[in-house]
This record gives C-alpha cells, structure tokens and sequence, in this order.
C-alpha cells in the first residue's frame, strides 16, 4: 500500500508528511529549549552576588561557531535547491560542506569544554587574600568578591592550571585578567595597568581556601551547570543532524535514482531541523557569551 | 485514503514542473541568504556592542541606536511581505523603544544599567 502525501502537499494542510512532521517536532524542541532558557533566566536573576561569571566565555570561538553554522544553513538550502536541480554532484558538495561547517563546529566545541576542564577556580579567604593581593595587582588578574561564599564571604580567582601539589595543597596556575573593554578613549588598557607576562603564575595555597579548588565544570557553579546543560544538549542536536546528513550523503542519497522528488522532500525536512538548531545556537550565543 | 493512493505515482511526479519549482527553491534560498545574513548582521552588532561596552554613556547610546535601528529594518524587512505594512512599521517602531529600553538597561550607566548586579547594592538600590 501506498502511503499518501510522502512527495505532493495535502491540500487542507499544505505540507507533506515529513513536513508536518519536522514542524511537530520542532514545536516540542521549542518548549524544550525554551524551558531552559527560561530557567537560565531565573538562575541568572537568583544568582547570589558574584556568583554569576561575567566575561568567561571565548567570545571569539563562539562568534566562529555562530558563523560556521550560519553557513551551513546556506549550504544546506543549496543542496536542496541542486536536489531540485537534479544536479546529484552538486547536492552531494553542499551537503558535504554542510556536514564539514557542523564537525568544525563541534571541534571548536570539544576545545571549549577541554578549556573548562583546565580552567580552575579559587575561593581564598579574605584573611588570606592579602598575602596574594601584590602579585595579583600586577598581574592585572581578575578578583571576584562573593559575599555570600563561606561565613565571611571569599575572594574568587580563576586560572588555568600550571601545576597540581597535592602533597603540599598548593595550586599554581595563570590567573585570568581584568576583562578592559574597548572605549573610545576611556578606561586604560590592560598593558597600561601593567599587566604582566600573560603567563606568569602564581600559586595558592589549599589551605587559603575555603572549599577544595574545582575546574570550571557543572559541579562548581549554577552557571556552568546551565552552560554546560544548554550547550551539551545543543551540541546532541548538532550531532543527530550530522547523523542523518551523513546518511543522505552515502546511501541515502541512493534514492535519488528511484525518486528524486522524495529525496528533495527529506533533504528539505533535515535542512529545517538543521536552521532550528542554527536558531537556537544564534539564542544561546548571546545570552551565554555575551554576559 | 484510496483518491489519495495516486499521489507519488510516476505520473504525479512527472507533473511536477521541475524548472519551475527549482526557480521557486533558487529564490527560496536567496531570500534564506539575506535572512541568515541579517541574523549575521545582527550577532556581529552583539559582539561589537559586547566589546566596547564601559561607562560611557555615549558609546552605549551610539551602539544601542544602532542595535536597535538594525533590528528594526531587519523585522521590517521580514513582514515586507504583507500587505499590513504599517502595522508591521508600527510594531517595529515599538520594537525599536523597546530595545533602546533595554539596551539602556542592559548596559553599566550608573542608576539605569545592570539592575541585575546592582540590585545587592544597598547604594544603588537604595540611594536614600
């Protein structure tokens, strides 16, 4: 038996199948994802003073990742529209891009998550935070005064590990730096505060702590938590999309000989999937990067 | 079901006009192009703004006009198409306000800005 509407629109609904099936779909993603950014917002609006990081995100590699997918969405409307060419070669070249923008962007992921995992966070005493207050100056390093850490509030600072002593609890690492954005002729550069060397470290002691150091992972805070749930779960998407495209490349793509017109349809229905996740990831950028 | 039973017979497909229909996906992706383009647009004003952010109230000004003048044509821009042209002209010039609010908001000026961490400073939150 046939099934009906797999190529030719309904005519009550004006979609086909796959369609009417994809926009389903994508009706529960958008209450899914909206679900979490809805939390982020409440997360974000509960955090305790200096308990939400500002200026931790690689801006750049996010902006890059931003770019990466909004070209393969292009890509993507491209081999449908060589699908609709009957032009296979050309189908098969811009799905093929596709599929090399969404790799690219989980490398440049997979690099963040590695920078996460190196990157560490100390909550010092603030009887103690004199004693590295010096080096911390002039280095230009970045303090984060949390009040409502410990019972007389900490001084966070955050580095990426040198070197672990766990004989001796002490941590050496490169702090970050003050974040100095660009003014028109306003606040000093980093250099000119007399930033050091960008990886002079210093070391810390476990004593001078007030909860073990942890690398930057959703164990840490509630904003890595979120980071890491959105992303992680974006980063799934990306993966599922990847999945079905690499089967259109390869055997899927054999339908094209039996019916064309079908293999246009599905190509179509994976390319709205593919801009959802391009939509979201262009939501996400903003609200976690940009902060 | 049966009336329907015909509907990807070699026939129904052979009556696909396949030149029309690949011009009709051509101009689809242009107009994807331009769309994906001002979302582009749009990020790249995000970073911009990101990076230049500071206390002076000008440079937030500037760049928030320009946010918001962007998002503004760019939204005019996707209801073109309809025939309500005002109502579209009139929601975006609501948009427009909106986001100069939020801007404003969202930026560092002391006692406009970033109510988010202010509001634990007893100071600002309550000057008097």
């Amino acid at each position: 038996m046939d099934i009906p509407y797999t190529i030719n629109a309904r005519p009550d609904t004006g979609l086909y199948n796959g369609k009417l099936g994809i926009w389903l779909f994508l009706a529960s993603e958008v209450m899914l994802f909206g679900a979490l950014f809805t939390a982020y917002l409440f997360m974000r609006l509960g955090a305790d003073e200096g308990m939400w990081p500002e200026h931790i995100q690689n801006v750049a590699i996010g902006f890059t990742n931003t770019c990466l997918l909004i070209c393969s969405s292009i890509t993507m409307v491209y081999a449908w529209v060589a699908l609709k060419e009957r032009n296979l070669a050309k189908y098969r070249a811009f799905l093929f891009a596709t599929i090399c923008c969404g790799i690219l962007f989980l490398g440049f992921k997979a690099y963040e998550y590695h920078d996460k995992w190196m990157h560490w966070g100390f909550m010092v005493k603030p009887s103690a935070i004199e004693k590295y207050r010096p080096d911390l100056d002039k280095m230009d390093a970045f303090v984060n005064w949390c009040p409502t850490q410990g019972t007389d509030g900490a001084y966070e600072i955050r580095g990426h590990l040198h070197e672990k002593d766990d004989a001796k609890g002490l941590y050496t690492f490169v702090p970050d730096k003050n974040f100095h954005p660009i003014t028109f002729g306003g606040a000093p550069k980093a250099e000119e505060k007399g930033a050091g060397n960008e990886e002079e470290t210093i070391t810390v002691s476990k004593d001078d702590l007030i909860r073990p150091a942890g690398n930057l992972l959703p164990a840490y805070g509630t904003y890595y938590a979120i980071y890491f749930t959105v992303t992680g779960l974006h980063a799934l998407h990306i993966i599922g999309g990847l999945v079905v495209m690499l089967y259109f490349l390869g055997p899927g793509s054999f339908l094209y000989k039996r019916n064309p017109e079908q293999l246009s349809n599905r190509i179509e229905v994976t390319g709205i999937f593919w801009h959802f996740v391009d939509l979201v990831w262009i939501t996400v950028f903003p609200i976690i990067y940009l902060t | 079901m049966s009336a329907d039973s015909t509907d990807h017979s070699p026939e129904a497909v052979a009556g696909h006009d396949l030149a029309a229909e690949a011009q009709h996906a051509r101009e689809h992706a242009r107009e994807n192009n331009w769309f994906f383009l001002g979302f582009f647009c749009l990020v790249g004003l995000a970073v911009i703004s990101y990076e230049f952010q500071g206390t002076n109230p000008w440079s937030i000004a500037i760049l928030a006009v320009l946010r918001c003048s962007y998002i503004g044509f760019f939204m005019f821009m996707l209801f073109r198409r309809f025939n309500y042209v005002f109502a579209a002209f009139l929601f975006t010039a609501l948009f427009f306000l909106g986001m100069v609010f939020l801007s404003w908001w969202d930026s560092t000026v002391p006692g406009i800005g970033d109510p988010i961490t202010n509001r634990n400073d007893v100071q600002v939150s309550h000057p008097h």
